[in-house]
């Protein structure tokens, strides 16, 4: 409901050395600066600035973001699996909002 | 038959002549021809379709908001709080309210018998995101992505033997007919014949050609990038009437649910599958 | 011999289902059964839209609005009907002060450019009071490389195609057809009866002089259409 919340999304399962494709979508404005065309006053920029994509603890990719981005940004990041184990992204924007979100992939 | 058949060999003509002649100008100035851009359009439609639909944000949402209004005890048709397949046998006749309903319609009755609203707090409630183009996080809008995607999977399967549906089906098909305002549209000045048309860059669905009602309505809640928010069906027949220079649609009107039987009347046997994504 | 018999045979069972056809379609044309009575309508339509009163006459319908109503298309009315939308509406035609059908092609570009004027709503999007606008590529094709829409024809070099020059402007032939296409672009069911073109001049949504200035960005010879 609120700013932030994300729907994260890969295969259950995967073959060993497998490219998977990470997929999130994260709601967000993602604002630049901007001015209120009606009363003229300065509205600050509302958005992410870093993506981080972990696997099993350990930093694969980095996103970094700026007011350019869409709003509701979907993002798609591949990842080789080796070992089963969670994918978990964590994410921040410039207001000092930080959240994270975790799946599991099985690898036979 | 014969004047039929001319009609539509002068317009193509017409149009490929026409075609022709803005492509090859183009062709000599180096600008995008309207085919070519034509063509960007769709692809750029083609790659929304694939990945994870910002749309199903709203899913959980409703879920929360079901909750909250106590909309576990409404009866979509199946039984109270009875979801999963309900939709796709919407609308139809409900004896308790004496009326034939669609889905959102049934939504703002059971909000007002169970969370206590008022006709003009419903209106509010529905209305709440409409004209933002943007951050806009609505739970009506939730609640009904949710419900609609309860029946993912599910053939629309309005019951046109049921003679209350029956009758609001017939009502439907007169008003896409009922030109109207100074306009003069209707419904069917877009969305009927059998002429494949376009208005500008957006190729439109008509309900003479098979199959284009149902691909239009079973992807409702869709998701618009340009307003990051999915939109309902009402919300559309708003956007609609008011580029048809129409005076204002009121939302969960018999107006609304005569259009809702009329076109997934028309959609029957499609599966539905929303959200759907679009520009 | 033998093939010949066959050939008129098939021929003839061809002819005979073609005709069959073509009964049941005149069997089926409307009046469409009136399942529904049309105050019925109106009343589900006048109770879903908003009751302002400052809209309240556009949901009005005229005459020729209830004749095309019973009709899904042009195709499927009879000539009766067809000849009493043409009689309406070639009624009452306004030209511009002095007999002018032609204007000022840029005034009219700006018009046919423009999707605004009369889209009232109480949330977001609504139009000011002050914009007009014909939103004529939405169902036409006009200028070369401007995308529009297929639903009505192809506009390109219109002027060029009615054989409208410099030389011949102010010939009598010319003036007719000038004064034609005026009359399509004021009221264009007064040509074709039930077209999907809005009414721009009858209804009002355009003055003379702007459907004047139109009519010129379509068929002047110095108009970007037309080069």
């Amino acid at each position: 409901m609120a700013v932030g919340t994300g729907i994260l999304r890969v295969p259950k399962e995967a073959k060993k050395g497998e490219v998977v494709r990470v997929q999130m979508v994260i709601t967000h404005p993602m604002s630049p600066a901007r001015k209120d065309p009606q009363t003229g006053q300065q509205i600050p920029a509302h958005h992410l600035t870093k993506l981080d994509l972990l696997f099993n603890d350990k930093l694969v990719s980095t996103i970094n973001m700026g007011a350019g981005v869409s709003a509701n940004p979907f993002m798609a990041l591949t990842l080789k699996v080796e070992e089963s184990g969670v994918v978990k992204i964590v994410y921040e924007d410039n207001k000092g909002g930080k959240w994270e979100k975790t799946a599991e992939i099985k690898v036979s | 038959m014969k004047k039929k058949l001319l009609l539509g060999v002068f317009t193509a003509g017409a149009i490929a002549g026409g075609l022709l002649s803005t492509k090859a100008f183009a062709q000599v100035e180096g600008e995008i021809s309207p085919e070519e851009e034509m063509r960007l359009v769709q692809e750029f439609n083609k790659m929304l379709a694939e990945g994870v639909n910002p749309g199903e944000i709203w899913y959980e949402v409703g879920k929360e908001a079901i909750k909250k209004y106590h909309l576990d005890k409404c009866d979509l048709g199946l039984g109270p709080g009875v979801f999963k397949g309900a939709a796709a046998q919407l609308p139809r006749y409900f004896a308790d309210a004496g009326k034939v309903m669609d889905l959102e319609t049934r939504v703002g009755w059971c909000l007002q018998k169970y969370a206590g609203m008022t006709q003009d707090q419903v209106l509010k409630f529905v209305r709440q995101c409409w004209g933002k183009s943007g951050n806009c996080m609505s739970e009506y809008d939730g609640i009904i992505m949710y419900l609609t995607m309860e029946s993912n999977g599910h053939k629309i399967n309005v019951n046109l033997k049921d003679p209350h549906v029956k009758k609001m089906f017939e009502m439907g098909k007169q008003v896409y007919y009922t030109r109207l305002g100074p306009w003069d549209f209707n419904c069917a000045t877009c969305h009927a014949g059998k002429k494949e048309v376009r208005i500008r860059a957006t190729r439109l669905w008509s309900a003479d050609r098979p199959g284009e009602a149902g691909g239009a309505v079973s992807i409702f809640p869709k998701y618009l990038v340009r307003w990051g928010m999915p939109m309902s069906m009402h919300y559309r027949y708003a956007e609609c009437i008011r580029q048809m220079r129409w005076p204002e649609f009121i939302p969960h009107s018999d107006l609304g649910v005569a259009l809702s039987t009329y076109m997934y009347g028309l959609a029957n046997g499609t599966e539905i599958k929303a959200p759907g994504i679009g520009r | 011999m033998k093939k010949g018999l066959i050939l008129t045979g098939l021929f003839v069972l061809v002819a005979g289902v073609v005709e069959a056809q073509q009964k049941k379609a005149q069997q089926a044309q409307p009046k469409k059964e009136q399942a529904v009575k049309q105050e019925e309508v109106m009343q589900v339509l006048k109770s879903g839209l908003s009751s302002d009163p400052r809209f309240a006459w556009k949901v009005q319908q005229d005459e020729a609005q209830r004749i095309c109503s019973q009709y899904p298309s042009r195709e499927e009315m009879p000539a009766s009907a067809v000849q009493k939308v043409i009689q309406l509406s070639q009624a009452e035609i306004k030209y511009p002060q002095w007999g002018i059908y032609m204007g000022d092609w840029k005034e009219g570009k700006k018009l046919v450019d423009s999707p605004r004027g009369g889209r009232y709503a109480s949330y977001g999007f609504s139009d000011k009071p002050t914009d007009k606008g014909g939103n004529c590529y939405a169902c036409h094709l006009i200028e070369k490389g401007v995308p529009g829409g297929t639903m009505g024809p192809n506009l390109y070099q219109y002027g060029k195609r009615w054989n409208i020059t410099k030389e011949n402007l102010n010939s009598p032939e010319t003036v007719e057809k000038i004064k034609s296409v005026y009359n399509i672009v004021y009221n264009s069911w007064s040509a074709f009866p039930c077209s999907s073109m809005p009414r721009f001049g009858y209804h009002g949504n355009l003055s003379p002089e702007d459907i004047a200035n139109i009519v010129a960005y379509l068929l002047h010879p110095e108009s970007p259409v037309n080069k």
